[in-house]
Parts: structure tokens; C-alpha cells; sequence
């Protein structure tokens, strides 16, 4: 029987030639699963993965993922994104590169709704770039702020990748979730403040004929764009004021985050059965999708531990004797660069098992750790050659040229993995919020 | 072919239920905040409630995900090929859809048989037997594996992906 090492090894050749074969990844996982079983226990050990299947698929904490999905479906069906648009264009106002800004903005305000970075660049790359392209604008400039904005949704809340983190982590989802508030919005900043430069430097940046471009918006106009953002920002604010002020768990306060969207949803159109019956359909088969990966999983990890693989890794890895931040830069590096072949949410579920033991060994704060290997892994998303968000854009955009698409990302890329040593360098930035919660 | 029929009818119902389970969850946790904080009664069933109906939501739909192709998968292989060999590529990948939900089908009904005839129970404030809440598992399992035999059929038909 495969032991130590060598299981790792093998468990995980395995499951990353599957991988690239196309084979959808929860099957991969079963196949591994069965194939794992029968050699450690043979057939008799099959209940273990029944098992394993039940008590995932029953874990109290993952109901919040299609709940937060849920309030984005409800969010991005109808007139609600036209208002939010017409809102952030009207407050972002005259400001030099407002274009770009508001793709920032906007990637960010939509990220932390829906969660998906693939998804809001696709959106933005539909909207936004061929409006600013027709009009002379920086289409490189602008593809670099979607591909920015939109990497942050992993990060703001709510987060589906935190929760799925958290509780493959054992570590507090209410934590990882209020400890993402600062370095999103910092790394916001980051963008906005580069994009200033940069425009400021060249001005032939600015698109030419800005036809869009407001008079400047009056005090009547900035207060009804106010007014009509509103409901979203009570949201966001709720869900993450429930879960600080310990009112109510993430699911509990998704739950009610829902029903808030439904009732922001009413506001601006006439909301019918139709649209939440297919607001809950399409959240039911999205979570899915993700759900059976997760809980197909389970036993993956198990098998490494059942093996030896996983106490072997650890006792080789801390007995390499290296300096904590050298560690600290290989638990990184790793993700970063398979990020950009596989998909986030199936490397979280190979790698989270494997990290736990070694971030104890190395005494990391695991709030702090895991919401740097968020950034990281969404980093790995939007760098090239192989970054899945690069090609959500590329599928929105058109005939852009991909090597159009990579370039426009490098200045973001390197602007994340300047906040990733920031917070690297400072965790109180992630951990200040966090330490405000009872549990800590 | 009426076998094929009779499995999207199936599908449809059970991806209506999974829907309606979603629902539940909402109307679950939304219950207990309000009973919690508003009634400073809250209830024993609610937080049991959701993990039962979070599993039949993701088990009733997996068939439904199988039948669009929406099942995730890392396609950068495939999408590189010229068509033919993508379409077989794409055939094994269904094939092994179909081995691995075919297999943990039988894996997690027989364990629900198993649960049926021991009277187990779940580990609850309030218990019910174990099987009401695992059959769904195995049910998403087998007709899942039947929705990835279908497109099967259809790649042998010739039909184009």
C-alpha cells in the first residue's frame, strides 16, 4: 500500500491529470476516492465515503453560499445594475480618468455582490469597454481596472471563496469575512490611486470625446445617486453588521441579506414570482455545481491522512529548518502559479488540508494567512498565460487580441503583489477588524 | 427514447425541488433570527433544518447540472484541439461523469439501505432516520450518472457538442 510521500505524490498526480483531461472536477474526485478506498481498505471501507459525502453535504456553514448567491441573483436580474451604474457614473463625477475609475469602482461594488470575479469581468467587459473604446479611451487601461476591480471579489464581502476556505480551514468565516473589509478596500485605492498617475502623466489617456461625461453633477443629482445606492449599501452593511455586532451567524445574515435584496429589488421594478423562482433556480444549480466538488472532496483529504501523506509532508517541510517567511513565501507561490491552470475553488479543496498542520507548526495567525492566500489564489486568476478571469474578459471583449488582455493586466498584477507584501508586512491591516469580534 | 424522456421529467421535478429547498433555507434562517431576537424563543428545529435541506438541494440538482454540461470542469485541453479529437476528449469526460456518479450511487444507496434496516438516526436536537436525509444523495447520484449516459448516447449519435 502507498504510504507517507509517496501517496501525496501519487493522490495528487492523479487528481491533476484528471483535471486536464477535462473530466468535471467532482467526478476526478470521486475516482480518486474509489480508486484511494479500495487500495487502503478495499471495499469494505465504502462507507467511509458515504459518510464523508454526508457529513459535508450537511455542514451548517456552506448554507451560506447559495444564500449569498441567492441575494446576487436577486441583485443582478432587472433595473437594479442599471441604477447602480447610473448611480456610481453620477458620484465618481468629473474627476480626471473617471472612466477607468468607475471601472474600478464598479468591479468592486459588483464583485462584492456576486462574488465571482469571472463573472464581473465578462459584465464590465461587455458594458464598459465598448462605449470607452468608441470613444477613444485607453482600452488597455480599461481592462487592466476591470480585471483589478473584479479580482476582488474573492476578497470584499461576502465572499463565497471565504466561506469555502473558512470552513475547509477550520477557522472563523465570520472572521475571514469581516477581515477581508480593509485590504479590499485598500487595494481599491491602490488601483484608483495608479490609474490618477497615470492619466495625470499622460493625458492622452482621457478618451477623447467623452460623450458620457457629465456637466458637473449638481448637489440634487449627487443626493438622488446617494439615495439610490442606498439599498445596496444597507445590504453589504447589514450582512456584515449581523455578522460583527454577533446578531447573527454568515448564513443567518445571508439569509436576511436575501430577503433585504428583495425587498431593494421591489423597489425598482415590479418583482414578479417568475424572477425569484428563477433567482432561486439559477442559486440552487450554481451552488450546486460548487457543493458537489466540495463535498466529492472530503474524502480526497482524508485518504491523505489516512495514508500518512499528509503528517509525512509536514515533518518534511518543517524539518527543512527555513526562515518562517521564506515558508510563508513557498505556501504562496505555490497556489499562485497552479492558480493559473485550475480552477480556484478545486485547488483551495487539495491544498487547505495539506497547509493546516504546517501553518501550526509555523505558528501563523490563520485569519491573516488565509485571507493573504485568497488575494493570492485570485491573483493567480487574472495573471497571464493562463489566468481563468484573462478569458472571461477576452469572451466578453470581443476581438481584443489576448496578448492585448495579458499586457493590460501586468500593472494590476504587480499592484495586488505589492497589498499582498503590505499585508504581508503589516497584518494588523487584515487582523485589525477580525480582533473586534468576540471569538478572537 | 422514452428512457432519456422519463429522466428529464425526473430531473425537472427534482431540480424544482432543490429549488424549493433553497427556499426553505431562507425561510429557515430568517424564522429563527426573527424567533431568536424578536420572540427571545428560538426554535429546535431551524438549525438542524438547513443542513437537511442545504443536501437535498445540492443532491436533487447535481442531475439537473449534469443534463446542461454545467458540471465545472478545467477545459483548457480540450478547448485547445482540433474537433474531433476535442468531441473525444469530451466523450471520455462524460464517460467518466457517468463511472464515477454510477459508482457512488450504488456506494451511498446501499449505505442508505443499510441506515433503513439498523433504524439509525441523525445526530440532532430532534432525530429522524438517517435515510430520509441520505437517499437524496444517492437518487442525485444515479440519475446524475443517467443524465451523463444520455449525452453519451448523443456523442455516439453524432450530435455536436
Amino acid at each position: 500500500m502507498l504510504a507517507g510521500l509517496a501517496a501525496v505524490v501519487v493522490a495528487i498526480t492523479a487528481i491533476l491529470l484528471l483535471f486536464a483531461l477535462g473530466i468535471p472536477i467532482f467526478a476526478a474526485f470521486l475516482i480518486v476516492d474509489v480508486a484511494g478506498i479500495l487500495m487502503v481498505a478495499g471495499a469494505r471501507g465504502f462507507p467511509m465515503l458515504a459518510n464523508s459525502i454526508y457529513d459535508t453535504a450537511t455542514t451548517g456553514s456552506l448554507t451560506a453560499i447559495p444564500l449569498f448567491l441567492l441575494l446576487g441573483e436577486l441583485l443582478f436580474r432587472g433595473r437594479a445594475v442599471t441604477v447602480l451604474f447610473q448611480s456610481v457614473d453620477t458620484l465618481v463625477g468629473r474627476v480626471r480618468g473617471r472612466q477607468y475609475i468607475m471601472s474600478v469602482v464598479l468591479a468592486t461594488i459588483f464583485g462584492a455582490l456576486s462574488g465571482a470575479a469571472m463573472g464581473v469581468a465578462a459584465m464590465l467587459g461587455r458594458t464598459i469597454l465598448p462605449g470607452l473604446a468608441a470613444r477613444g479611451g485607453n482600452e488597455k487601461l480599461a481592462m487592466g481596472a476591470i480585471l483589478g476591480g473584479a479580482s476582488l471579489a474573492p476578497i470584499i464581502p461576502p465572499s463565497l471563496l471565504a466561506i469555502i476556505v473558512g470552513t475547509l480551514a477550520g477557522v472563523s468565516i465570520a472572521e475571514l469575512l469581516v477581515a477581508g473589509i480593509v485590504p479590499g478596500l485598500i487595494l481599491a485605492t491602490m488601483f484608483i490611486a495608479y490609474i490618477f498617475v497615470r492619466v495625470t502623466l499622460d493625458p492622452s489617456l482621457e478618451p477623447r470625446q467623452d460623450a458620457a461625461q457629465p456637466k458637473s453633477a449638481g448637489m440634487f443629482e449627487m443626493l438622488r445617486a446617494l439615495a439610490n445606492l442606498m439599498p445596496f449599501v444597507i445590504i453589504i452593511v447589514s450582512v456584515i453588521g449581523f455578522i460583527m455586532l454577533g446578531i447573527a451567524t454568515p448564513s443567518e445574515a445571508a439569509a436576511t441579506g436575501v430577503v433585504a435584496a428583495l425587498i431593494t429589488t421591489a423597489l425598482y421594478e415590479r418583482i414578479t414570482p417568475k424572477i425569484i423562482w428563477d433567482s432561486c433556480k439559477s442559486a440552487a444549480m450554481i451552488s450546486a455545481m460548487i457543493l458537489v466538488i466540495m463535498v466529492s472532496s472530503k474524502m480526497f483529504s482524508q485518504l491523505l491522512a489516512m495514508t500518512g501523506g499528509i503528517s509525512a509532508l509536514t515533518v518534511f517541510l518543517t524539518g527543512l529548518d527555513i526562515a518562517p517567511w521564506l515558508m510563508f513565501i513557498i505556501l504562496l507561490a505555490l497556489p499562485f502559479v497552479l492558480c493559473m491552470f485550475l480552477d480556484q475553488i478545486a485547488l483551495m479543496l487539495i491544498i487547505v488540508p495539506i497547509y493546516r498542520p504546517i501553518l501550526d507548526h509555523f505558528g501563523f495567525d490563520p485569519v491573516w494567512f488565509w485571507l493573504i492566500f485568497l488575494i493570492n489564489i485570485t491573483l493567480g486568476s487574472i495573471t497571464p498565460p493562463f489566468g481563468y478571469t484573462l478569458f472571461a474578459l477576452k469572451g466578453a471583449a470581443g476581438d481584443v487580441p489576448i496578448r492585448r488582455i495579458f499586457a493590460a493586466s501586468w500593472p494590476f498584477v504587480g499592484l495586488i503583489i505589492a497589498g499582498v507584501a503590505l499585508f504581508a508586512v503589516f497584518p494588523p491591516l487584515v487582523t485589525a477588524l477580525p480582533d473586534l469580534l468576540s471569538t478572537r | 427514447m422514452r428512457l432519456w424522456r422519463l429522466t428529464d421529467l425526473v430531473t425537472a421535478v427534482m431540480a424544482a425541488g432543490a429549488t424549493v429547498a433553497l427556499i426553505g433555507i431562507v425561510f429557515s434562517y430568517c424564522f429563527e433570527v426573527v424567533a431568536r431576537y424578536g420572540l427571545n424563543a428560538p426554535t429546535v428545529w431551524a438549525s438542524d433544518t438547513v443542513t437537511y435541506l442545504l443536501s437535498a438541494s445540492i443532491f436533487l440538482m447535481v442531475p439537473y447540472v449534469a443534463k446542461q454540461g454545467r458540471h465545472v470542469a478545467i477545459t483548457i485541453l480540450p478547448d485547445a484541439l482540433a474537433p474531433r479529437p476535442r468531441a473525444a476528449l469530451l466523450t471520455f469526460a462524460d464517460l467518466a461523469g457517468f463511472v464515477a456518479s454510477a459508482s457512488v450511487a450504488w456506494i451511498t444507496l446501499a449505505e442508505s439501505l443499510r441506515q433503513f434496516g439498523a433504524g439509525t438516526s441523525t445526530l440532532a436536537l430532534m432525530p429522524i432516520p438517517k435515510w430520509w436525509i441520505s437517499l437524496p444523495i444517492g437518487l442525485g447520484f444515479a440519475l446524475a450518472a443517467l443524465q451523463f449516459l444520455r449525452r453519451l448516447d448523443e456523442a455516439a449519435s453524432g450530435v455536436e457538442r
